[in-house]
């Protein structure tokens, strides 16, 4: 008889319904490899990335002033295109500055062009802590993270980045317009997704493994700024998953990656030279 | 009137049931990725052809907006053995191109939402056979065509009530369309007694029918990597005619034209002048309820399976529609990555016969066919495009009576080919 095997159809998805936890799935699951597929940008895609991010820097710088303290600097690009080595992006050209504003927080526009305040950097104890910044604002540029944000994507799609970026008519300059604020929108009121910043912490880690820096300076800097009081720390709160789950996100991928305890550089009067 | 002749008229006024294929419920498999998985696709459903098989899946579609197209070359074949006078076999083919799915999925809020068109059910049957001289049977010509397809098409919705639950609705609309017509001519040998000399039957036929095909889903994740999937659905017609047109002459050596049936063995069917005859009324379709799992072990491998039953259905009088059993029929898939732009996929599949068991002893039976099909697929991936190239076989067997008021029943066999090329695209 067709009706038991209709009552079972029925009741085998009932029974697992009722019969197992609800254990939360990981919710990417269902991608498969083609939709994690990275391929190889075009020159094309690298060069509008570039053209906006200088666009987006250009507004952004529009609005602050960098530290005037030249060593300083080029100390903290050094210290920069020293960690780009271990970032996948060898395509673009990164550029760091330092910019006077008393807020704690950095920003990472598309195509290379990294902000860190003087607020965050009059907080760190030594050049290793730097290294853990500088890499997590790396990562969100490797990984495209504000670019995905903006949900434009390069040639040979409909809300073309190159198209914007050229402002070749009117319509095209009002959309980068758009863009460019969204983009700063996101970077100093929303933040980007909580994922993507823990994505950042986990780069931005094994990238000071690779470079000799030891990865639990990252985790001291995150603590210390989390007990500051003040305003300073209004941005970077608004902006950033809570300091206590990107603790605790690091711990367990230290933790799992046996990364813990490593007696790797600090490098702490090399810093102060720089920053007295 | 001989033995073989008598044959060869019932044969001639055989009824003719214009129906697709109303013997299997599970008949097209649509969509760029199920076609490859055999159609097992309630747990998976992420992409347009989820429209179809269950949409609360496209509410995990992983693209923001995707469109889909499918073009298959179908090829089948049906041989009735022994059909006629116990010896010739009856031939069917077909061959059609058929561009049978399309569909589109956009956000909007929280909410996916979409639109498809869908050839769910397809059937193009020729058969041209000019049979060579038996018993008192100069020459036997039979030509007959029928063309019969079903068309869904609509809107859905589908949303996540919570991460691990969605919910999903397609509503269609039904539209069918039939022709069928057939030809037989038969001029009687010398031999033959009746100084008969031609029979000549010609039937037309045409079928229209409108409704609508609610499709409700869910689809749940009780765990990581697992997928679960429940689809109701059912269509309900609004509206339904039939056309028929029947002509049928019979001719001897004394008279000239048709002979009126009381010179011709008292039958009233032995002569009938063109007359068209209208049928308005609606069949049942079944309820479907389709339940699938599916499985994701990794991001390269998938594996899937689908059970659907469809209930049984009543009979028409009115439109000679015999009613049908109920049905459970299944499909598994798997899909393998090889690497992240080359993809295989393979599944199996059944399509049981709706209709009782052919009895012996019996006339005016439906056909008995159970049909199992094999799919495979390669998908070659690009920047927001996909394209496959693959192959679906299927074999069926089993007993038909396609002579009226005859017991003789015919083993028959069906066998089919169809090459598909589909497309997809995210931007």
């Amino acid at each position: 008889m067709f009706i038991p095997k209709f009552l079972g159809l029925v009741a085998l998805p009932l029974m697992l319904l009722t019969g197992c936890s609800t254990v939360s799935p990981d919710s990417d699951f269902r991608a498969r490899l083609s939709d994690l597929y990275q391929p190889v940008d075009s020159a094309a895609d690298v060069s509008a990335e570039i053209r906006f991010g200088r666009t987006v820097a250009a507004r952004y710088l529009g609005g602050v002033d960098g530290v005037d303290n030249n060593l300083m600097q080029r100390y903290v690009s050094t210290l920069g295109a020293y960690l780009v080595q271990y970032s996948g992006r060898s395509d673009i050209d990164f550029h760091f500055m330092v910019v006077d504003v008393p807020t704690i927080n950095a920003y990472a526009m598309p195509g290379g062009y990294i902000f860190l305040t003087s607020g965050a950097l009059a907080l760190m104890q030594n050049e290793a802590e730097l290294a853990g910044v500088l890499a997590h604002e790396i990562a969100h540029v490797s990984e495209k993270h504000i670019v995905k944000a903006l949900n434009i994507r390069g040639l040979n799609s409909s809300a073309s980045l190159s198209q914007l970026a050229s402002g070749a008519n009117d319509a095209f300059r009002v959309a980068l317009d758009q863009a460019t604020d969204l983009a700063l929108d996101i970077l100093q009121e929303d933040g980007l997704q909580r994922k993507d910043e823990f994505n950042a912490d986990e780069i931005a880690l094994f990238t000071m493994v690779q470079a000799g820096y030891a990865p639990d300076a990252y985790s001291d800097y995150l603590l210390r700024v989390s007990q500051t009081q003040g305003d300073a720390l209004a941005q970077v709160s608004q902006t950033h998953p809570s300091f206590v789950d990107r603790l605790d996100n690091l711990t367990s991928v230290k933790n799992a990656n046996g990364l813990n305890g490593l007696d790797y550089a600090l490098l702490v009067d090399r810093f102060k030279a720089f920053n007295p | 009137m001989t033995r073989q002749a008598l044959a060869l008229v019932a044969l001639c006024s055989a009824p003719f049931v214009l129906y697709a294929n109303p013997n299997h419920n599970v008949n097209q498999i649509v969509g760029d990725r199920a076609l490859g998985m055999a159609g097992a696709y309630a747990g998976i459903s992420d992409d347009p052809a989820g429209m179809y098989y269950n949409p609360a899946g496209i509410a995990y579609s992983h693209s923001t907006n995707i469109s889909a197209n499918v073009n298959t070359l179908q090829a089948l074949d049906i041989t009735y053995q022994d059909a006629l006078a116990g010896e010739f076999d009856y031939n069917r083919n077909s061959f059609q191109v058929l561009p049978n799915f399309f569909g589109v999925l956009q956000p909007l809020g929280g909410w996916m939402v979409g639109f498809s068109s869908s050839i769910v059910d397809s059937v193009q049957e020729n058969q041209d056979q000019d049979f060579l001289p038996f018993g008192v049977i100069e020459r036997f010509i039979l030509n007959t065509s029928k063309v019969d397809t079903i068309y869904n098409i609509g809107p859905t919705v589908a949303t996540k009530l919570i991460d691990e639950l969605s919910i999903g609705l397609s509503l269609h609309f039904h539209y069918r369309r039939a022709e069928l017509i057939s030809n037989q001519h038969l001029i009687y040998s010398a031999e033959q007694t009746e100084n008969l000399d031609m029979r000549w039957v010609n039937f037309y036929s045409k079928l229209s029918e409108q409704g609508i095909r609610p499709k409700l889903g869910i689809q749940w994740s009780p765990a990581a990597n697992w997928s679960i999937g429940l689809v109701v659905d059912k269509t309900f017609l609004v509206a339904a005619s039939e056309t028929q047109q029947k002509a049928h002459c019979v001719t001897n050596n004394s008279t000239v034209g048709c002979l009126d049936f009381p010179d011709v063995d008292q039958n009233p069917d032995d002569r009938q002048d063109p007359e068209i005859t209208e049928y308005q009324g609606t069949r049942t379709y079944p309820w479907q309820v389709r339940t699938g799992i599916a499985w994701f072990p990794t991001s390269a491998l998938l594996v899937s399976a689908d059970a659907i039953y469809n209930s049984a259905t009543a009979a028409s009088e009115e439109t000679g529609y015999a009613g049908r059993e109920q049905t459970l029929d299944g499909a598994v898939g798997l899909e393998w990555y090889w690497s992240p732009q080359w993809a295989v996929r393979g599944g199996a599949y059944t399509a049981f016969a709706s209709t009782p068991e052919v009895i012996t002893g019996q006339t005016g039976q439906e056909g008995h066919i159970d049909i199992y099909g094999l799919t495979t697929s390669i998908t070659r991936f690009n920047k927001g495009s996909a394209i496959s190239l693959g192959l679906i076989g299927n074999y069926g067997s089993g007993s038909s009576q396609i002579v009226a008021d005859s017991t003789a029943i015919q083993e028959t066999t069906i066998l089919g080919m169809t090459a598909f090329f589909t497309t997809s695209y995210r931007y």
